[in-house]
């Protein structure tokens, strides 16, 4: 038995140099350092300032915004000429969630996506008379298949753009491809700092708002709400996205004097009712509750908060929902009381309220859904952020197109510099980007839910911190 | 001529038989890697990456008889060593400066997953079956945990993990940077796998290879005979951790993050490797490569088929141009899968094994006393198995390989 295990010792010392595979001091690592997930240190924005005018939300004019002009460099691209072709058919690829666990509530981004482009060629014929095409690919949430899709989606599809895609990693995966084959990767659907990296991955732009962004409007709502002294208590998903948004809360709440009394966290893949999270949150009876789940669990976390309401007289926090689940199908499905009274934010219009019975713009989207994509609910947000992702997309697309410069380079130049805002965006709200500015959506708005009237109601005024967060350096 | 031809093993025909499967294996890779688009060969390295954490598990699993479904740790444990290493999140002893190449840390994730293994096996002595399925399934979920554990942030990342890092092939190998950056880590896994199958053949065919199986056959009698249960458990629980360790090492530097919530890293990768190891055939040399490919193309494919039902075939007969199906891809890896499970029952390459003895058997060759040659003889050796009580010393060829060859044998001839 012993000279046997000399033998495998030898092979698994044997395997192990093997493995190396000669890699030597030659071999080299892509330079981006390690990163947290801390945002920027923001710059104390006024709280709840007057957003600047641009209350024309359909201006598509592109007047400079105050900081510097953004010009991308295509010399530092694997293949510069590439970067700088004319573009004859805009072909956009995006890969989201189709099957598996998160589909259920992502899929209509989709839809929503798809909707958008059929009825853009429909009405416009397409840009400059070629219709724009849409190649939706299913990653599952799973990182490596993104990351699979997009190989594809570039080297078989040619797409000339990506937009859209799903998820912090999912996103982070591709990033330094991206960046590297200089192919814009446009709109991610994540608020996590590192879509601000001007300096180092310009290619890729972020479309939510960014999660120290929300932070910091939670927290000024609960300091002028309850008064600096109140306490309050967190319940986050264990992850990036959850991280993100606890870190920016606990350094925002200890500058406003609001004492963290409870963090409660919940899996990711946890689909069951958050009860024992609840009971803690319920002993410790904070004044507010800021809560941070994920997809489905929106609807979970605020069914056990009617439960515990419903045992517990005294138990009465003011609550706040991440903009994630701002969606009046999230709220409609909580039926024991839970969603009333709950508070979040969203920088869209709820294109099913009664307030927007009359706004063209908002009607002519819901004719659109249920014309291009009659299985999905037009009153779904998610399916909103795919229209908006595709029309961003398209938008940027349209000014190079104005700019004579209809390239990738002319693309990305279009997105960095952008300013302009959807007409399904809240009035009020800018959507800038420039040289100094990295991100898009700093503005939203609170929201109440009402069980009541089955709607939400505008607390408070639009708040837009427009460029406060700068760009990011890891 | 009579079915089946008989090949003695060792001969210029079992030779043969190796060149054109060896030289087939070869001729694929070679064109995939110079037809194949990127997205295509991205694919195949993934499945490679696949295949060797499936060798791995097939040591522990396939030949020894363990039921794992710990392997997402050891490749959750090796993609985490690399990661921190790469990005120098650990302590290095006596340099300042981070001293790790992404292809050094590989080495490390493999003596990493090797000593944790070992542990790992320790349970195995005393646990069978689900039991051991039980505590394995366990210590996945525990190493997830632990990565994620808020204390240890500064080292694992915690809830967000490891990013911003990756491995350009080094300079020597002649390839240009990122832009071959996907050639790159299809040969580097190619090479690795190689090496790994060929150990693992290697280890097979020694006494410890014999031990395994006995223990996998028999415990009892294995123990009876001499073989070291606890020796034999640790050792290839920690060589099988070992090679999912540089398979999940791989993973990361491909994919350039880490992060505890990767489906793979999980219950979920646990079970990718188990169904890949099914689908390709337990205890079969070529069935970790073969169940891999199986699982990352056949994925592919069903994914394909939920992104646009009506270009899928047959489906598409009946789906309207631009419907939609949400869930759908997964439901038709779902229905593949049952279907494989039913009419491929010991995974792909132990049927083709099954159907292949119907035609061609090796044989092992016949000590040179017993004065017969058992090449393509269609004498007595044909009738093996039919109740003759001939002692002519060709029965006795015979004895040593019954029947159609069993497909779980390791040392039978690929």
């Amino acid at each position: 038995m012993i000279r046997t295990n000399k033998l495998v010792a030898l092979a698994a010392a044997g395997a192990l140099v093997l493995a190396a595979c000669g890699s030597d001091s030659s071999s080299s690592t892509a330079t981006e350092a390690p990163t947290g997930t801390d945002a920027p240190a923001g710059t104390d924005a006024p709280a709840g300032t007057d957003a600047p005018a641009s209350t024309d939300a359909t201006a598509t004019t592109e007047a400079a915004g105050s900081g510097a002009e953004y010009g991308v460099d295509t010399e530092l691209c694997d293949d510069p000429a590439a970067a700088t072709a004319p573009i004859e058919t805009l072909k956009i690829g995006t890969s989201i969630p189709l099957s598996g666990g998160p589909a259920v509530v992502f899929a209509p981004f989709g839809a929503g996506a798809q909707a958008f482009i059929d009825n853009y060629n429909a009405e416009t014929g397409g840009i400059e008379g070629t219709p724009v095409e849409l190649v939706i690919k299913d990653d599952q949430y799973d990182a490596a298949l993104t990351k699979a899709n997009v190989d594809g989606l570039i080297f078989d599809d040619q797409v000339t753009l990506l937009s859209g895609i799903i998820g912090s990693p999912n996103n982070l995966a591709i990033q330094a491809d991206m960046n590297a084959q200089c192919i814009p990767q446009l709109w991610a659907s994540t608020g996590a700092p590192d879509w601000g990296n001007v300096e180092q991955y310009p290619w890729t732009t972020g479309l939510l708002v960014p999660y120290a962004i929300e932070s910091r409007v939670w927290a000024d709502f609960i300091a002028s709400d309850l008064g600096a002294g109140s306490t309050a208590a967190l319940f986050y998903v264990n992850n990036e996205f959850g991280q993100a948004y606890a870190d920016a809360f606990n350094q925002i709440a200890s500058e406003n004097g609001i004492e963290v009394v409870a963090e409660e966290t919940i899996e990711p893949s946890d689909s069951g009712a958050p009860s024992g999270q609840m009971t803690n949150l319920v002993q410790a009876n904070p004044d507010a509750i800021l809560a941070v789940p994920l997809g489905a669990q929106c609807i979970a976390f605020m069914t056990e908060l009617g439960n515990a309401q419903a045992a517990n007289a005294d138990f009465t926090p003011a609550v706040y929902q991440t903009a994630t689940c701002a969606n009046p199908l999230f709220f409609n499905a909580t039926a024991n009381g839970g969603a009333n009274g709950v508070y979040t934010s969203s920088n869209v219009k709820f294109v099913d309220s009664p307030e927007y019975a009359d706004d063209p713009d908002v009607q002519a989207y819901i004719t659109a859904m249920k014309t291009y994509a009659p299985d999905t609910n037009p009153a779904d947000l998610v399916g909103l952020a795919g229209w908006l992702s595709m029309a961003l997309a398209v938008h940027v697309a349209e000014q190079a197109v104005a700019a004579g410069d209809y390239t990738r380079a002319g693309i990305i130049n279009a997105a960095r510099n952008i300013d302009y805002v959807s007409p399904l965006v809240i009035d009020g709200i800018v959507g800038q980007m420039n040289a100094d500015d990295g991100y898009y959506a700093e503005g939203t708005q609170l929201v109440q839910w009402s069980d009541e009237t089955k709607s939400f109601a505008p607390a408070g005024d639009v708040q837009d911190y427009n460029g406060s967060l700068g760009t990011y350096t890891p | 001529m009579n079915l089946p031809v008989r090949v003695v093993k060792g001969s210029w025909q079992n030779w043969l038989g190796r060149v054109v499967l060896f030289g087939g294996v070869g001729l694929f890779m070679f064109r995939a890697m110079n037809e194949w688009s990127r997205s295509g060969l991205g694919l195949l390295t993934d499945a490679l990456i696949i295949a060797i954490a499936v060798t791995g598990l097939n040591l522990i699993t396939g030949y020894t008889g363990q039921l794992s479904l710990g392997h997402a740790a050891f490749f959750a444990i090796g993609a985490f060593t690399s990661a921190m290493l790469v990005t120098g999140k650990v302590w290095s002893p006596f340099f300042t400066d981070n001293i790790w190449t992404p292809g050094w840390t590989m080495p490390v994730a493999a003596v990493v997953c090797f000593l944790v293994g070992m542990v790992v096996g320790i349970p195995a002595l005393r646990l069978k079956g689900i039991y051991l399925a039980l505590v394995t399934l366990v210590f996945t979920e525990a190493v997830r945990a632990l990565f994620k554990y808020g204390e240890f942030e500064g080292v694992t990342g915690g809830a967000t993990g490891i990013k911003g890092f990756g491995y350009l092939p080094p300079s020597w190998t002649g390839l240009d940077g990122r832009a071959d950056l996907v050639e790159w880590f299809f040969w580097l896994s190619l090479a690795i796998l190689v090496v790994v199958s060929i150990l693992s053949a290697g280890l097979l065919r020694s006494r410890i290879g014999r031990a395994m199986v006995a223990v996998r056959d028999n415990e009892t009698a294995a123990a009876v005979m001499g073989v070291n249960l606890f020796s034999i458990k640790t050792l290839v629980f920690g060589l099988s951790g070992a090679i999912a360790g540089v398979a999940g090492s791989l993973y990361a530097l491909k994919l350039t993050l880490v992060d505890a919530d990767i489906p793979i890293f999980g219950l979920f990768g646990s079970v990718t490797l188990l169904v890949a190891l099914v689908v390709g055939g337990a205890a079969q040399n070529w069935g970790p490569f073969v169940g891999a490919m199986f699982y990352v193309f056949v994925n592919d494919f069903a994914r394909g088929v939920g992104e646009a039902p009506s270009d899928a075939a047959i489906l598409g007969w009946f789906v309207d141009s631009g419907t939609k199906i949400n869930g759908l891809g997964g439901v038709t890896f779902g229905v593949l899968l049952i279907l494989f499970a039913r009419f491929v029952p010991f995974g792909a390459v132990g049927t083709m094994r099954m159907w292949r003895s119907k035609l061609v058997q090796v044989v092992p060759r016949v000590p040179a006393v017993a004065g017969v040659v058992a090449g393509r003889s269609s004498g007595p050796l044909g009738e093996e198995g039919s109740g003759s009580v001939d002692p002519t010393p060709s029965s006795i060829g015979a004895v040593e390989s019954p029947g159609p060859i069993d497909p779980d044998r390791p040392d039978s001839p690929s």
